[in-house]
């Protein structure tokens, strides 16, 4: 019987993550109370348990370092070393080590081999155990005995054990990574042809790989081969990172829903029942029980959406870690608050904004936190402080970064923003349209920070990616005291809160989190500008009026914006009046992708069904602010 | 076969493992993440057999032991232990404390068979 164990690496990954993140968290608390025997138990069973599995999945890379780990986390639990800043820094660089073996192990990407030797001298050293000891991998490897009483029986060690997985970049999963000859004729390196006659002779010599036969046939050079190499295990290590990933999910949350489910078969067939004899007696009984459908359907709906919530407390235990080495890095003394940990956002809002809030807070910890003597002479305790909260508001979940430190400097901005012609030298701004500057493109090159994973990050990047999730942040800062980032992100990207409107006989859903304010204006509210078309004046700031109608070749009823219906919205920091005819009313809509079962049409974020069963169109706002400048511009 | 299996262990990875394992062979199988909690679910999972680790919070697979063995309706079950060393300590221990056996980890889930085949009749 062959076993496949490879089914079980998912939870395994999984499971791990858990493991590394005590580890992690138990190693920064470790260092205020070093003689916590119970820290040092948890820090090392989690070791252990990551080594245990690892070795039944043939992971033999992630089994032996953690091996190496656990024997100096063992030699601690027992009181030999003490665990000091030296060692506690050595256990977090193993286990940053420890989490490149697992990513490498999973295929994301390679782990860098001299590292992780070079750690695995250290820990060995800390250790004092020396090379010879006690082999990571138990000899022989299925060694088990039953205690006889007299001799007991051992069995001879047979089969090893079966390797079912070849760690650091081979991905055992179907998913194709792209092949060398289409990368290259991709990269223009080779032709077509060139490669159509590679394929033929590979055929005659089968063990002959593909780059080899076109350097061979001369229709390119090794360095080209070992280019399109380089892309194609990129190429594949994002495509597995992109797979379908799993959730834990508390089997709590499973029941609840089961038993809904259970209500809402039991209402259906009330509901069948009444059907197949409806009298018009029975209206109100049929009524009640659409009713009961209406509240059960809705609850389904939220507890299958908070299956796949998580507490945000998941991404913020990174932050510990990296606030210590931050303060470490730049010589400041910074303390991390966390609160809100169990604030729940959806899966994949979850995924998407770490890095964003790594680079607020890197921000903070690198320019908006002044270093010890800076803060003592302004009179301030010599520890900055970061803090993180998250909590729910309306539909949204809100999540600050916030320091104590300089604040933002309006006038250092300012000057950058003229000298990079986004502001005249003369126009005059209040500070809540001076702070948003800093998120316009290039403004954060002259900060050279150190990127995270290689990507380049500045703060328009952390601007784009939160509105890419439907979300907006805001700035509030104070000279000398500090500056905070709000975060403001829809709950899940499946479902958002909508404005349907009304243009002629057409039928739009104006997403809630773009929405400022509704009005109708007065006559001397409303002007024409020549070359800019028709604005609208709202306590002293000027709008675009844009016509829904023109963007989208509606009829609408009013052309008169006095006697029509301005939202005014805003996207990327430009706001807009929109004309639409009718406000119809505030709901939940659940999105469709017309991209997927359609085609892409700017402008249009998603579709709907509504209530009477017609199709609405979801606004993307951004691209309803481009198309309006693009497409047009109302004669003035 | 009807028979069931409490397997012991803090793992939940390592637990599937042996959970389809035993499974597929025709055992019923109860998990439990550390002794307490296998202590408590003794009772209701009447195992022929248990299976445990020994680094577990809370309360690890040698008191465990001592306290299966503790019970009348317990003298006998076939207790085996997973370990991950080789190392003669621990084992010895688990001897004195009634264990039947041991099984080092990483092992082959087709050595974990044959070896619970030794100690529960067919």
């Amino acid at each position: 019987m062959e076993s496949d164990l490879s089914q079980f690496n998912q939870e395994f990954f999984a499971e791990s993550a858990e493991h590394v993140a005590t580890v992690e968290e138990g190693l920064l608390q470790i260092e205020r109370r070093p003689n916590d025997r119970d820290l040092l138990d948890r820090i090392f069973r989690a070791a252990h348990s990551i080594k245990g599995v690892a070795g039944m999945l043939g992971f033999t890379d992630v089994m032996d370092f953690t091996h190496k780990m656990e024997t100096l986390l063992d030699k601690l639990r027992h009181g030999t070393n003490a665990p000091g800043k030296p060692i506690v820094d050595l256990l977090l660089q193993a286990t940053d080590g420890l989490k490149a073996l697992l990513a490498a192990a999973e295929g994301r990407e390679a782990a860098d081999r001299t590292a992780i030797a070079a750690l695995v001298a250290r820990l060995e050293a800390a250790a004092q155990a020396p090379v010879i000891e006690s082999p990571a991998r138990p000899a022989p490897p299925d060694e088990a005995a039953l205690f006889d009483g007299k001799a007991g029986l051992f069995e001879p060690a047979a089969s090893p054990v079966p390797t079912v997985h070849d760690q650091a970049g081979q991905p055992v999963e179907p998913s194709q990574p792209p092949k060398i000859g289409e990368i290259l004729i991709e990269q223009g390196v080779v032709t077509k042809d060139a490669v159509a006659a590679a394929l033929a002779e590979q055929v005659r010599h089968e063990d002959k790989r593909i780059g080899e036969i076109l350097v061979e046939q001369r229709a390119t050079t090794p360095q080209h081969i070992e280019q399109a190499l380089e892309k194609q295990q990129q190429q594949a290590a994002a495509a597995k990172k992109a797979e379908a990933s799993s959730i834990r999910v508390d089997t709590d949350k499973i029941d609840k829903l089961i038993n809904l489910v259970g209500e809402l078969v039991i209402t259906q067939s009330m509901l069948s029942e009444i059907g197949a004899r409806f009298a018009m007696p029975q209206l109100p009984i049929l009524r009640e029980r659409i009713g009961q459908l209406e509240r059960t359907t809705r609850e389904i709906q939220e507890r299958v959406m908070a299956i796949r919530m998580l507490p945000i407390g998941t991404v913020f235990n990174r932050f510990p870690r990296l606030v210590r080495d931050l303060a470490a890095k730049n010589g400041k003394r910074i303390q991390l608050l966390i609160s809100g940990e169990d604030t729940e956002l959806d899966k994949t809002v979850i995924e998407s904004i770490g890095d964003p809030l790594t680079h607020l807070v890197r921000n903070s910890a690198d320019h908006g936190l002044e270093p010890p003597e800076e803060r003592r002479k302004a009179g301030k305790p010599e520890q900055g402080t970061i803090t993180m909260n998250a909590y729910h508001e309306g539909g949204n979940i809100c999540i600050t970064v916030g320091d104590d430190g300089r604040g933002l400097c309006r006038e250092k901005i300012l000057a950058k923003a003229i000298q990079q012609g986004l502001v005249g030298e003369h126009d005059k701004l209040t500070d809540e349209q001076v702070w948003p500057l800093i998120f316009k493109p290039g403004f954060s090159t002259a900060e050279k920070v150190t990127d995270v994973s290689g990507r380049g990050v500045g703060m328009d990047v952390v601007k784009r990616n939160i509105e890419a999730l439907g979300g907006t942040v805001a700035i509030k800062t104070q000279a000398g005291e500090g500056t905070t980032f709000t975060l403001k992100l829809p709950l899940t990207l499946a479902i958002i809160e909508g404005m349907t409107v009304r243009v002629g006989r057409e039928l739009y859903i104006v997403p809630l989190v773009s929405v400022i304010e509704s009005l109708q204006p007065k006559p001397d509210q409303v002007k024409t500008v020549v070359g800019r078309g028709e604005l609208v004046n709202v306590r002293g700031t000027y709008h675009p009026i844009v016509r829904l109608a023109d963007v989208f070749g509606a009829k609408a009823d009013c052309s008169d914006p006095t006697k029509a219906l301005l939202m005014i919205v805003e996207a990327e920091g430009e706001r807009v009046a929109l004309m639409v005819d009718e406000l119809l009313g505030h709901q939940q809509v659940v999105i469709k992708s017309l991209e997927r079962n359609f085609r892409k049409v700017n402008g249009i974020a998603g579709a709907t069904i509504l209530g009477d069963g017609t199709v609405g169109v979801i606004l993307d706002i951004r691209g309803v602010i481009v198309l309006s400048r693009r497409g047009y511009m109302r004669a003035a | 076969m009807g028979k069931t299996v409490l397997i012991v262990d803090d793992s939940s990875t390592m637990r599937q493992i042996v959970r389809a394992t035993l499974a597929n062979a025709g055992f019923a199988v109860v998990e439990a993440e550390n002794g307490r909690d296998a202590l408590n679910k003794l009772p209701g999972a009447k195992p022929s057999l248990v299976i445990t680790d020994l680094n577990m919070p809370v309360m690890d697979g040698l008191s465990l032991i001592k306290s299966i063995r503790g019970q009348p309706a317990h003298q006998r079950t076939p207790i085996l232990m997973l370990t991950t060393e080789s190392d003669e300590g621990k084992k010895q221990e688990g001897r004195a404390v009634g264990a039947t056996g041991w099984i080092v980890k990483p092992f082959n889930p087709e050595r974990l068979l044959a070896i619970i085949s030794k100690v529960l009749p067919a």
